[in-house]
C-alpha cells in the first residue's frame, strides 16, 4: 500500500485519542513535577516526539516486516535483559533495570512487554497450538523467560503484566476458557507462594499493609497511624489526593498533595492521584476515558481485522494498556496493593512512551491494512 | 460474529466492567467521602503551633520590677535520636550490638578514653557479613542491628535505603565470608569515610563550644546516655546545659538536621530580677512571691476553666479569619448538622458552605487539641504566693499560629492567627525601700531581745490596708508560717488587744450592753483574783488609783482594769470586741455578735493564703485572761490591721497586691469620741506609760500599745515572753502602722525595751531617709 493510502485508511480516532492523552499527560506531567524535577515534562515530550516518529516510520512498514522481526527482537530483548546485571546502569533504588545511552536511560522490561506481544502473535497465530493445555507450554515459557528476568532487576510490577498479556493473547487465540482458568489457577498459586517464599521485606509489607487496611475503622487507630508513616505512606497519601479531589479539583498546578510534596513518585506511579487532584471525577473520568477508548479502538481494530497476527497483535496491545492503566489507577486507589506501573502516555518514563508509541503504531498499521497477508483460520 | 470476534467483544466488556468498578470506587472516594479525604489532606498540610508569651512581670510599689519571665536555652539529649540518627552514635551503638551479639564487652567510648570514630568504622567495615550479626541470634536482634547498619550507611551517603539494603542483603546471600566493606561500591567509600570524619568532627566542635561557654563535657553526657542504653529513659535522655549562650544555641539549632539527638530547648524561667538595696535578695519577700509550674491535671480547677476560654477564644479567632466571604460574624454552630466527617453535604455544588463549614469545625476541633496539647506542656499556672494569688492577671493567654507547610514542614502561608497576650504586670504594696529597713533591722542584731525564737515586723498604710513591708526572722521555708506565731503552748498577743477591750466597754457603756460599772473599778494593787480561778492575775507594779482612769490604765497596761473590764463584758462582749478588730473569725454558722463587723471575707487577704484564723478560746482560759491578750491565736498581720482601725476608724482589707477594686474600710462602728480616748491612752503609752522609756517613739508621734504575754517554749523550764508593740504616726495624719514581735524573750524583757526598741529603730531610719521621710513621715519634724 501506499503511503497516503495508509494514511487515508489509519484509525484518526485512535491517533487523536492517543494525541489528547499524551498532551494532557505533558500537562499533568509538568504539574507533577513543578516543585521537583523541572523539566521532566520537555524530556517526555521530547521522548513522544521520538516516539511519534519512530511510531510514523513504523506505520509506513508493511507489518509482516514486524512479524518477520518478531523472534529477532524478542532475542534481542532477552539479550539485553541478559546483560543488564554487567552492562545495565548503577542501580536505583536497589534495582538495576535500566541501560545509560546518551545520558538517556532505557529500560530493557518495557520494550519486552513489545516483544512478548510480537512473539506470542507469532506464536499463537496458528490456532492448534493455542486449543491444547500442552500448546500454552510455549506461550507460558515465552512470557517466563523475560519475567523471570525481569523480575530479578528486581521489577515485579513489569512481572506482573506480562501474564496478563498472555492471559489475553491465548483467550483471543481460541484456547478454551477452562484451560486459561486453569493456568490462572497455577498463577494464582505461584503469587501465594511467592508472597509467602520469595518476597523482599519491603513488598510483603506493602501486601500487608494494605490487606490491614480493609479492616481499619478509621485513619486514626494506631495501626493506620504507624502505617502513615511507613509502608502506608505512599498509597494513604494517594487516597488524600484522589478522595479530595471532588468534582473539578483544585486546579492544575493547585492541588496540595502534588505541589507540597506530600506525595512520593507522583510523576510516574502515582500520577492518576494527580490527575484526580487536580481535574476532580471529571478529569480523572476524561483521562480514564481517553485510555479506555485508546483500549477500545485497539480491540476494533483486532475485532475487524481476519489476519491472525495482526488481530492477537492489537489484543495484546490492547491488553497491555488495559492491564497498566488499570492496575496504575487501581494502585493510586489503593484497591490493589502498591505497585510501580505507568499510567500509558501519562506518566513520565521514555521508554514506557516511546514503546507504547511503537505499540499504537503497531495497531494503526494493522489496522490500515485490514487484509490477510498471512494466515487467516487455522492453518490445519 | 465469529467466535475468535466474540472473545474479543468479551475482553472488551471484561475491560469495560473493571472500568465500571474504578469509576464507581472513585465516585464513592472523591465525591461521597470527599469530605474525609478533604479534611485528611487538610491535616497533612496544616500545622498548629502553639505559642507563648511572657507571663507578667511582678512590680514593687514604685514600679521597680521584682519577676519576670527569663528565656533560657538548654541543650538536651535525646538518647534515643542520638543513637539512631546521628552518624557517630550509630556507630558507636553498632559496635555495642555487634559485640554484645557475639559476647563480647563493647569497646567504644566517648571518654576515657575516646574511640575515634574512623577507627571504629574501619573495624566496623573489616566485620564478616556472616558474622555482623552472628545467624544465632534471635531475629528482632538480628532485624535490628542490619537496620542499624543500613541506618548508618545511608547516613553517610552510600545510596538509598533500599539500595544499600539490597545490597546487603545480596552480599550476604552470595558472599558471606566478605566483610561488610564489600557492601559499599569502591568509589563510595572515600566519601563514606569523608562524611563520617566531617560528622565527628563537627560533633567535637560542639563539644569543644559547650565547654567553652558553660564548662560542659559532652562527651561525659554522651558516655553516660550510652551507658543508660536499653534502660530506664530518664538516663537516656537528659539536660546537659542549661542557659547557653544565644549564640550557641543559634548554631546549634541551624545544624540540629545534622546533630540528630542533641536538642536546644528554649526554656522560660521564672527569675527574680531585683534584690532589696544593700541586700544581694529580696529577702522574706522571695517566700511571699511564690512559684510558678505547670498546670495541675485537676479538671476542675479554676485554671482549666481559664484553658478553656482561652481554647474557646482561639477557636473564635481562627473562625474568623476563616469568614472571608461573609461568614465573619456569623455563628458558625449554626450550619447544618450531624458533624459526620463522611456526610453527603459535600456532594453538591449547592451544598458546598455546609460541607465546608464540617471542614472547618474538623479543622478547628484539630487546632483546638493543639492548642490543648500545648498547654498541658507548656502552660504555667501560679502555684503558690503571689504568682498564685494574681494569676489570673499575671498569666499569659497563649496564641496559635495555623500554617500551611509542605512535607518538609516549610510553611508556605499562613492560614489563621490568634495573638497571644502577654500577662499583666502585677504591682505588689510592698515598698522595696521600706522592706531593705525592716529587713536589715531584724538581722542587725540576731540576739536581739536576749536570744528571741522568733522576730516579725510589719509596716502598713492604715488608710488602705496596703502592706508596705513584712520580714521575720528566722527566714522559713515554707512562707506562709512566717509571720506565725510559733508557740503552740500558750498564743499570746499580749495586751496589745488592749485597746479594743476598752473600745468595746465604752461602747457597752453607752449601749447598755453587760459591762462593769466605775463603781466597781477599784485601785489597783499590782494583783487581781479572779472569781472562780486560782490563779491570780498580776500586773507589772500597782497602779493605784490611775487603774480608774481608762487613759492610764490603757497607758500602763493595767492588767486588773483590762481583767475586769473584760469579766464585765463577758464572752459575748469580748467576741463582739474581738471580732470588730478582725482578730474574731465566726465559725460557720455562729450568729455574729451584735453591733459587730461579720465579714468572713475580710480574714482572705488577697495575696497571702494560708495564714491560720485568729480566734479566741474561750472556756480554755478565763474571760478576764482573755481580755489581757491570752489565749488567742494572732498574727502580727491581724494585729497591724487592727490598729489600722484605730488610726483611721475603720478597718481596711490587708492587701499585698495594690487592687483598684479592694472594698472601701469598714467603719468601727464607735463614735468618734470613744475613739479619741482609746488615741489617747495610746499616746500616753508612749509619753508616760509603759513605753516612755523607748524616747524615739514620742519624738516621732507614735501612738501604740506594748505587749508582753508570758510564755514558755517547748522543752525549755522557765518562763518567757512574747515582747509586742503595736503603733502608728502621727496621730494626726497617720501614714504608717507598725507592728513588732519578738517571741520566747527572757522573761524580764518587755514589749517596750524589745518591740518598742524594733518600731523606734525602723522610724528612726526612714525618718533619716528623706525621700521615705517625705513620703511617710511627713507631719514628724
Amino acid at each position: 500500500m501506499k503511503p497516503l493510502q495508509v494514511l487515508a485508511r489509519l484509525d484518526w480516532w485512535l491517533v487523536l485519542l492517543a494525541a489528547t492523552l499524551s498532551g494532557l499527560g505533558l500537562l499533568y506531567l509538568r504539574s507533577a513535577t513543578q516543585t521537583e524535577f523541572e523539566g521532566r515534562h520537555l524530556r517526555q515530550a521530547g521522548f513522544l516526539a521520538l516516539g511519534v516518529g519512530t511510531g510514523a516510520i513504523l506505520i509506513l512498514l508493511p507489518y509482516a516486516r514486524v512479524l518477520r522481526g518478531a523472534w529477532p527482537i524478542y532475542g534481542a530483548v532477552l539479550l539485553a535483559l541478559v546483560l543488564l546485571p554487567w552492562f545495565g546502569a548503577d542501580p536505583r533504588n536497589g534495582a538495576r533495570r535500566w541501560y545509560s545511552v546518551g545520558g538517556f536511560s532505557l529500560q530493557p522490561a518495557e520494550f519486552a512487554k513489545l516483544a512478548l506481544i510480537l512473539v506470542l502473535a507469532s506464536w499463537l497465530r496458528f490456532r492448534a497450538k493455542a486449543a491444547t493445555f500442552e500448546g500454552l507450554v510455549v506461550p507460558v515459557l515465552l512470557a517466563l523467560v523475560p519475567g523471570v528476568l525481569i523480575l530479578r532487576q528486581p521489577n515485579l510490577s513489569s512481572f506482573l503484566v506480562l501474564w496478563p498479556i498472555l492471559l489475553a493473547m491465548c483467550w483471543a487465540a481460541g484456547t478454551p476458557g477452562r484451560t486459561l482458568l486453569g493456568l490462572v489457577a497455577v498463577g494464582l498459586a505461584v503469587l501465594v507462594a511467592g508472597y509467602f517464599f520469595f518476597l523482599h521485606g519491603y513488598q510483603s509489607e506493602r501486601i500487608d499493609t494494605w490487606l490491614a487496611h480493609f479492616t481499619w475503622a478509621d485513619w486514626d487507630q494506631r495501626e493506620a497511624r504507624a502505617a502513615f508513616l511507613d509502608a502506608g505512606l505512599q498509597p494513604m497519601n494517594s487516597l488524600i489526593a484522589i478522595g479530595s479531589g471532588g468534582w473539578t479539583g483544585a486546579g492544575l498546578g493547585q492541588g496540595p498533595q502534588n505541589v507540597y510534596g506530600f506525595l512520593p513518585y507522583r510523576s510516574e506511579d502515582y500520577i492518576f492521584a494527580v490527575v484526580c487532584e487536580e481535574t476532580g471525577l471529571l478529569g480523572a473520568l476524561t483521562v480514564l476515558g481517553l485510555l479506555a477508548g485508546i483500549v477500545f479502538a485497539c480491540l476494533r481494530a483486532a475485532f475487524l481485522v481476519r489476519e491472525r497476527f495482526g488481530r492477537l497483535v492489537c489484543v495484546g496491545v490492547a491488553a497491555w494498556l488495559a492491564t497498566q492503566g488499570l492496575v496504575h489507577a487501581y494502585v493510586c486507589a489503593w484497591l490493589l496493593p502498591s505497585t510501580g506501573q505507568p499510567l500509558p502516555l501519562v506518566s513520565y518514563g521514555g521508554s514506557a512512551i516511546l514503546v507504547v508509541c511503537l505499540g499504537l503504531a503497531l495497531v494503526l498499521n494493522i489496522g490500515a491494512r485490514r487484509e490477510p497477508v498471512l494466515g487467516g483460520e487455522a492453518f490445519l | 460474529m465469529s467466535a475468535l470476534q466474540r472473545r474479543i467483544a468479551l475482553l472488551g466488556v471484561g475491560f469495560a466492567l473493571l472500568l465500571g468498578v474504578l469509576a464507581v470506587a472513585l465516585f464513592h472516594q472523591m465525591i461521597l467521602r470527599g469530605s474525609v479525604y478533604q479534611e485528611r489532606s487538610w491535616a497533612n498540610r496544616w500545622g498548629y503551633h502553639g505559642h507563648g508569651a511572657e507571663r507578667g512581670p511582678i512590680l514593687d510599689r514604685e514600679g521597680n520590677l521584682l519577676v519576670r519571665d527569663d528565656p533560657s536555652w538548654s541543650l538536651h539529649i535525646e538518647g534515643e535520636t542520638f543513637f539512631g540518627q546521628h552518624p557517630v552514635g550509630v556507630l558507636v551503638l553498632l559496635e555495642r550490638r555487634v559485640r554484645a551479639a557475639r559476647g563480647e564487652e563493647p569497646r567504644a567510648r566517648f571518654v576515657a578514653p575516646a574511640t575515634r570514630p574512623d577507627g571504629l568504622f574501619e573495624w566496623l567495615l573489616a566485620q564478616p557479613l556472616a558474622d555482623t550479626p552472628p545467624g544465632d541470634i534471635d531475629r528482632e536482634q538480628n532485624r535490628a542491628v542490619r537496620a542499624q547498619i543500613v541506618d548508618l550507611l545511608v547516613r553517610l551517603g552510600a545510596g538509598t535505603r533500599r539500595d544499600v539494603a539490597a545490597r546487603l542483603i545480596a552480599a550476604r546471600r552470595d558472599t558471606p565470608s566478605a566483610s561488610l566493606r564489600s557492601v559499599l561500591r569502591a568509589s563510595q567509600l572515600d566519601a563514606v569515610r569523608a562524611a563520617l570524619q566531617a560528622s565527628a568532627e563537627e560533633l567535637a566542635r560542639v563539644g569543644a563550644d559547650l565547654r567553652l561557654a558553660c564548662g560542659v563535657d559532652l562527651a561525659t553526657h554522651l558516655q553516660a546516655a550510652l551507658e543508660c542504653w536499653g534502660g530506664t529513659r530518664p538516663g537516656l535522655n537528659r539536660r546537659i546545659a542549661r542557659r547557653i549562650p544565644y549564640e550557641l544555641a543559634l548554631a546549634l539549632q541551624l545544624r540540629k538536621e545534622r546533630l540528630a539527638g542533641l536538642l536546644v530547648v528554649q526554656e522560660i524561667e521564672r527569675r527574680i530580677s531585683a534584690s532589696l538595696p544593700g541586700r544581694p535578695d529580696l529577702g522574706c519577700l522571695t517566700r511571699f512571691l511564690g512559684r510558678v509550674g505547670q498546670r495541675p491535671a485537676a479538671a476542675a480547677d479554676a485554671g482549666a476553666a481559664q484553658v478553656e476560654d482561652r481554647l474557646d477564644e482561639v477557636e473564635r479567632e481562627l473562625q474568623l479569619a476563616l469568614g472571608e466571604d461573609g461568614r465573619e460574624g456569623e455563628d458558625p454552630y449554626a450550619a447544618s448538622a450531624a458533624g459526620e466527617p463522611d456526610g453527603v453535604a459535600s456532594a453538591s455544588g449547592a451544598e458546598d458552605d455546609e460541607g465546608d463549614s464540617d471542614l472547618e469545625r474538623a479543622a478547628l476541633r484539630r487546632a483546638r487539641r493543639a492548642m490543648a496539647a500545648y498547654f498541658s506542656s507548656r502552660g504555667r499556672v501560679g502555684l503558690s504566693g503571689v504568682e498564685a494569688a494574681a494569676d489570673a492577671a499575671l498569666r499569659e493567654r497563649p496564641g496559635l499560629r495555623w500554617v500551611e507547610r509542605t512535607r518538609a514542614r516549610a510553611e508556605t502561608g499562613l492560614v489563621g492567627y490568634a495573638a497571644a497576650e502577654p500577662g499583666r504586670p502585677v504591682r505588689l504594696t510592698v515598698d522595696l525601700r521600706l522592706q531593705a529597713l525592716v529587713e536589715d533591722l531584724l538581722d542587725a542584731d540576731p540576739e536581739a531581745g536576749g536570744g528571741a525564737v522568733q522576730r516579725a515586723m510589719v509596716v502598713a498604710e492604715p488608710a488602705t490596708g496596703e502592706i508596705l513591708a513584712l520580714a521575720s526572722r528566722p527566714v522559713r521555708a515554707e512562707w506562709s508560717d512566717a509571720l506565725v506565731a510559733p508557740h503552740r503552748a500558750n498564743p499570746a498577743p499580749g495586751s496589745v488587744v488592749k485597746p479594743f477591750v476598752l473600745l468595746q466597754h465604752l461602747d457597752a457603756a453607752r449601749t447598755g450592753a453587760p459591762h462593769v460599772g466605775p463603781e466597781a473599778l477599784g485601785p489597783c494593787r499590782g494583783i487581781y483574783h479572779v472569781p472562780g480561778f486560782g490563779t491570780p492575775i498580776r500586773c507589772t507594779h500597782p497602779h493605784g488609783e490611775e487603774a480608774r482612769d481608762p487613759r492610764l490604765a490603757l497607758a500602763h497596761s493595767c492588767n486588773r482594769y483590762f481583767a475586769q473590764l473584760a469579766g464585765g463584758l463577758g464572752p459575748d462582749g469580748l467576741r463582739a470586741a474581738f471580732q470588730r478588730a478582725g482578730l474574731w473569725l465566726p465559725a460557720p454558722g455562729e450568729p455574729a455578735a451584735p453591733g459587730t463587723l461579720d465579714d468572713p471575707a475580710s480574714w482572705r487577704i488577697p495575696g497571702i493564703q494560708g495564714l491560720p484564723r485568729p480566734r479566741v478560746r474561750l472556756g480554755g482560759l478565763t474571760v478576764e485572761q482573755n481580755g489581757i491578750g491570752y489565749d488567742m491565736v494572732t498574727s502580727p498581720l491581724h494585729v497591724a490591721r487592727a490598729y489600722c482601725a484605730l488610726a483611721t476608724g475603720a478597718l481596711p482589707r490587708l492587701r499585698l497586691i495594690q487592687d483598684a477594686a479592694a472594698p472601701a474600710p469598714v467603719p468601727l462602728g464607735v463614735p468618734a469620741e470613744d475613739l479619741e480616748l482609746v488615741r489617747d491612752g495610746m499616746e500616753l503609752v508612749v509619753t508616760v506609760g509603759s513605753a516612755r522609756k523607748v524616747r524615739g517613739l514620742k519624738r516621732l508621734g507614735v501612738l501604740g500599745k506594748t505587749g508582753t504575754a508570758e510564755v514558755r517554749r517547748a522543752g525549755e523550764p522557765g518562763v518567757f515572753n512574747n515582747a509586742w508593740f503595736a503603733g502608728y504616726t502621727t496621730r494626726a495624719a497617720p501614714t504608717l502602722v507598725v507592728v513588732a514581735v519578738a517571741y520566747g524573750v527572757p522573761d524580764g524583757q518587755h514589749g517596750a525595751e524589745v518591740g518598742g526598741a524594733m518600731v523606734e529603730d525602723f522610724l528612726r531610719r526612714v525618718h533619716g531617709a528623706p525621700e521615705l521621710r517625705a513620703r511617710y513621715l511627713p507631719g514628724v519634724p
